[in-house]
């Protein structure tokens, strides 16, 4: 199995199919530089970096730094299939908690991480099923939460609820809803 | 305007912690963590654990392996 440009632009579309989502180029958006900007000015993430090496994910919107199905220096096909999965799990928590999710996420670091550690989930579900691995250190993967705002014990906490439902991955079993959803498409290819 | 002091004043003061941050259990058939305010979180319910693999569907069940609660293999 390799993954091709038909095959990432094939899954995107299924994805959004069954969650009415949809993507945009990031660079396009007015909205995402005006949220750059004001990420910027209170220090939180360069708006460069916030522009170019973030995908991000409002409502049912996947704003992406990256053409779908194009390789560049920054996204390989892979990244895209995982971030696919990814963000798709964050419009799936949208859809079912509500305005619930976008208060917990923006008002609260300790169920941001909990947020974040469902969707690093997800990618490590598709992780396995195309690699048959997980990373070394599970755990040490939500340090990237560290640019999420989210304290020490934030991130140990979302490393142990990684750590908890990689024990279930690296069993061939899916705990997110998004992987379960890719899976109806990715079982033509077993 | 007392429910409403009260109301304020439960959201200023937040919830009381209940665990200790790290720490798992499971609750029914639902794995939980708990969190940096001390409060149990579910990360996953065993009932609803789908799988990679078209046969030799797997029932899962919360249990304690390692170090930690999670969904084991049902026998």
């Amino acid at each position: 199995m390799r993954i091709d440009q038909s095959f990432i632009v094939d899954l995107w579309n299924h994805m959004e199919r069954h969650y009415g989502s949809k993507h945009t180029s990031k660079d396009d958006s007015s909205f995402m530089s005006t949220v750059g900007g004001a990420l910027d000015l209170i220090n939180v993430l360069d708006k460069d970096d916030f522009m170019s090496t973030y995908t991000t994910t409002i409502g049912n919107t996947i704003y992406c730094p990256f053409v779908v199905g194009v390789p560049d220096d920054v996204y390989s096909l892979y990244d895209q299939f995982i971030i696919c999965i990814h963000e798709h799990q964050h419009v799936y928590q949208y859809q079912k908690d509500g305005l619930t999710f976008f208060i917990d996420y923006l008002a609260d670091s300790s169920d941001r991480a909990l947020y974040e550690a469902e969707a690093l989930t997800a990618g490590f579900e598709m992780r396995w099923w195309y690699k048959q691995s997980l990373p070394n250190n599970i755990a040490a993967r939500a340090n990237v939460l560290k640019h999420y705002g989210c304290n020490e014990v934030d991130i140990a906490v979302a490393g142990k609820a990684l750590e908890i439902a990689s024990k279930v991955v690296c069993k061939g079993g899916i705990v997110t809803d998004a992987s379960l959803t890719a899976m109806e498409y990715l079982r033509q290819f077993d | 305007m007392r429910l409403m002091m009260l109301i304020l004043g439960l959201t200023l003061t937040g919830c009381p912690a209940v665990c200790e941050s790290l720490q798992s259990r499971c609750a029914h058939n639902v794995v939980e963590v708990c969190d940096s305010h001390g409060q149990w979180q579910p990360i996953m319910n065993c009932d609803e654990i789908g799988s990679q693999s078209f046969i030799d569907p797997v029932v899962w069940s919360c249990g304690y392996e390692s170090d930690s609660h999670t969904c084991v293999e049902v026998e």
